[in-house]
């Protein structure tokens, strides 16, 4: 029997909780353990993914691995099919990134943040891994309560206020999810996925719609959908780069594939209007998030209200729900976490340079550090969707399902908000090379050590590569976007008795 | 009205004035503690939600008939995070306070707003 979907929780719980015991031994093996325990995750991840794509590729769906023997619906089991393996892979790769970062720039007496970081890769893929709603809210909420420690753990002004705001916010969506799962559960008598899937067309209509509703509104909250994305700026605007880095570019998709899995494979789909409400919602986010990205005056905010655009188009082609739009949604996760955590880190490394990360402090650092900031343009290039980079590839993707599912209106908004982000990336271009240094800062975040270029540079190439050499990836993207839609392979792996993790 | 209908009930008035709390509250304290409401009204509605026998439950119409186990499980699991979520919430009060000086977070808001327009920002001391 092979554990490696309960390795994948399992490790970085361990080296989250073993990493104060380590501290005894030596104070500097510390980040020797950090960094040991976002490779051996990466290992579980990419066993995982291939895993799951073999099983796929063999016609066998979905792995089902049950905790303790089990079988479902009666135990909990853990469920992999390459969405969730894509998320888990997702995460490690953006872990092994930021921590990379980090050991150039986070103080190495800040050993909280390495727990921290564990901790959030442990909720992440959880999230990715579980097959029943309950554990899906713990891993959720673990995920929050890490990124609650992240926001804050340099205790600025700022982030205290943003991670107070954030905390609210996050319990109330907790809150909104209880309710959910109170709901179906009272509905339907159970809480696995697989068997909500079977039992929820039976169940009385208004209790589903409400738990619906319910659960689209949490995850909303959780990933920043205008009008609930109000904590968002904040909360990844302050905290140190590698952080906002962590939260912008990883943390916010374990919602987003929990409101993918919930509204795509339990309840089949999205008619019954849930559909238009997500396209509703994600075009709002793009065009919102698009126009209060060009009036910020601070790097980093501008960064955030990015991200509210940029998960805007994940959520609009979820709420399309053809094969094509949940693959653009899926395919434009992986590239999001590529282009805004390279955006993060090169800003960390621009805006520790020039002191601030006010938009008018930091003209001519381009000259201080050419190659971060061709990082820099070469992310802005791809998250705009200039041609030769990837985020071409996935929003053509999207503005391409969006038409054929005849939805014009949402489908033209996706070239706009191209048209709005262009502007002010090209602005932050134009001021990094040619703009005056008007004001001198105090920040106190270090400079970063000149190996941060290395994860900056990797993911700049990487957002270049993703773009070019396009096919793998997007299919990849499209073996998620099966696995997320056909609901009825999913209950026959949990529940038929289908094939189990070995 | 059955007890569990009551119960529903009283977890609406619960949330309801939590949400109103934390939509309408300056304090920082009072909106953690409106937090909490809307997290008991929650946990209120799964005990109920436990409580009620509906079919197929075992024992469900006999002499034997008991609470569901399942939704209590949830809510336990419920309550540990909600007590640390607001154990959390409390310790960055004290952090705001020694900062700010004031819980007011119209006060804090304008401080924030001023620090994004003008000043640079500084560090807290630990503690």
């Amino acid at each position: 029997m092979n554990h490696l979907p309960a390795l994948l929780v399992v490790v970085p719980l361990f080296f989250a909780m073993a990493a104060p015991l380590v501290d005894i031994i030596h104070i500097g093996l510390r980040r020797f353990w950090a960094f040991a325990g976002v490779l051996l995750h990466l290992a579980v991840a990419a066993g995982l993914y291939r895993a799951a794509a073999a099983a796929a590729a063999g016609g066998i769906g979905p792995l089902v691995y049950p905790l303790g023997g089990w079988p479902a619906p009666y135990g909990i089991s853990l469920v992999v099919d390459r969405a969730g393996a894509l998320l888990g892979l997702v995460t490690a790769l953006g872990a092994l990134i930021a921590q990379i970062y980090s050991l150039a720039s986070i103080h190495a007496r800040d050993g909280k943040y390495y727990v921290l970081v564990e901790l959030l890769v442990a909720g992440m893929s959880g999230v990715a891994v579980s097959g029943d709603v309950f554990s899906l809210y713990v891993f959720l909420e673990l995920v929050a309560s890490a990124t609650y420690g992240l926001v804050t753990f340099e205790r600025t002004r700022y982030s205290l206020e943003a991670g107070f705001r954030y905390m609210t916010f996050g319990a109330l969506s907790g809150t909104l999810m209880l309710f959910a799962i109170m709901l179906v559960y009272r509905s339907c008598g159970t809480l696995s996925m697989a068997h909500l899937a079977v039992l929820l067309p039976a169940a009385p209509r208004p209790a589903a719609l409400a738990a619906l509703v319910l659960f689209v509104v949490g995850f909303g909250l959780r990933a920043g959908l205008v009008p609930l994305h109000t904590w968002l700026p904040d909360a990844h605007g302050s905290g140190p780069s590698a952080v906002s880095a962590l939260l912008s570019g990883v943390s916010i998709k374990a919602s987003v594939y929990a409101l993918a899995r919930i509204v795509l494979t339990v309840y089949h789909g999205v008619d019954s209007g849930v559909g238009d409400a997500l396209v509703v919602l994600g075009g709002l986010s793009i065009v919102v998030g698009h126009l209060m990205a060009l009036r910020q005056t601070h790097l980093k905010r501008l960064l955030a209200y990015s991200t509210v655009a940029q998960v805007g188009y994940i959520v609009m082609g979820i709420g399309l729900g053809t094969r094509e739009g949940v693959a653009a949604a899926a395919f434009h996760v992986a590239n999001h976490a590529v282009m805004k955590t390279g955006l993060f880190l090169s800003a960390g490394i621009l805006g520790a340079l020039a002191g601030t990360f006010k938009i008018r402090g930091i003209g001519r650092t381009a000259l201080m550090a050419p190659y971060t900031t061709i990082s820099f343009i070469a992310c802005s290039l791809a998250i705009i969707g200039v041609p030769p980079f990837a985020g071409f590839v996935s929003k053509w993707q999207l503005v391409d399902a969006a038409y054929s599912a005849g939805r014009y209106l949402a489908g033209s908004l996706v070239p706009v908000g191209t048209v709005i982000s262009a502007v002010y990336y090209f602005r932050l271009a134009g001021i990094l090379i040619f703009g005056a240094h008007r004001e001198h800062g105090l920040i106190h975040e270090p400079v970063p050590r000149a190996f941060a270029l290395v994860p900056v540079a990797a993911l700049a190439l990487a957002s270049w590569a993703m773009g070019i050499f396009y096919s793998g990836p997007l299919a990849a993207a499209f073996g998620a976007a099966d696995d997320l839609l056909n609901a009825e392979r999913y209950v026959r792996a949990v529940l038929g008795g289908g094939a189990l993790f070995q | 009205m059955t007890v569990v209908t009551a119960a529903y009930l009283a977890a609406a008035a619960v949330f309801c004035v939590g949400l109103y709390g934390i939509m309408t509250k300056r304090n920082l304290i009072r909106i953690t503690m409106s937090v909490s409401f809307i997290e008991s009204a929650a946990l209120l509605a799964l005990v109920a939600s436990g409580y009620e026998a509906f079919g197929g439950r075992p024992g469900a119409g006999t002499e034997m008939a008991c609470a569901d186990p399942v939704p209590h499980a949830l809510a336990l699991t419920g309550i540990v995070i909600g007590v640390s979520t607001t154990a959390l919430a409390l310790s960055l009060i004290i952090k705001l306070y020694k900062n700010y000086h004031t819980l007011d977070v119209a006060d804090i808001k304008d401080a924030r707003r001023r620090w994004l327009n003008e000043e640079p920002e500084g560090r807290v001391g630990a503690g």
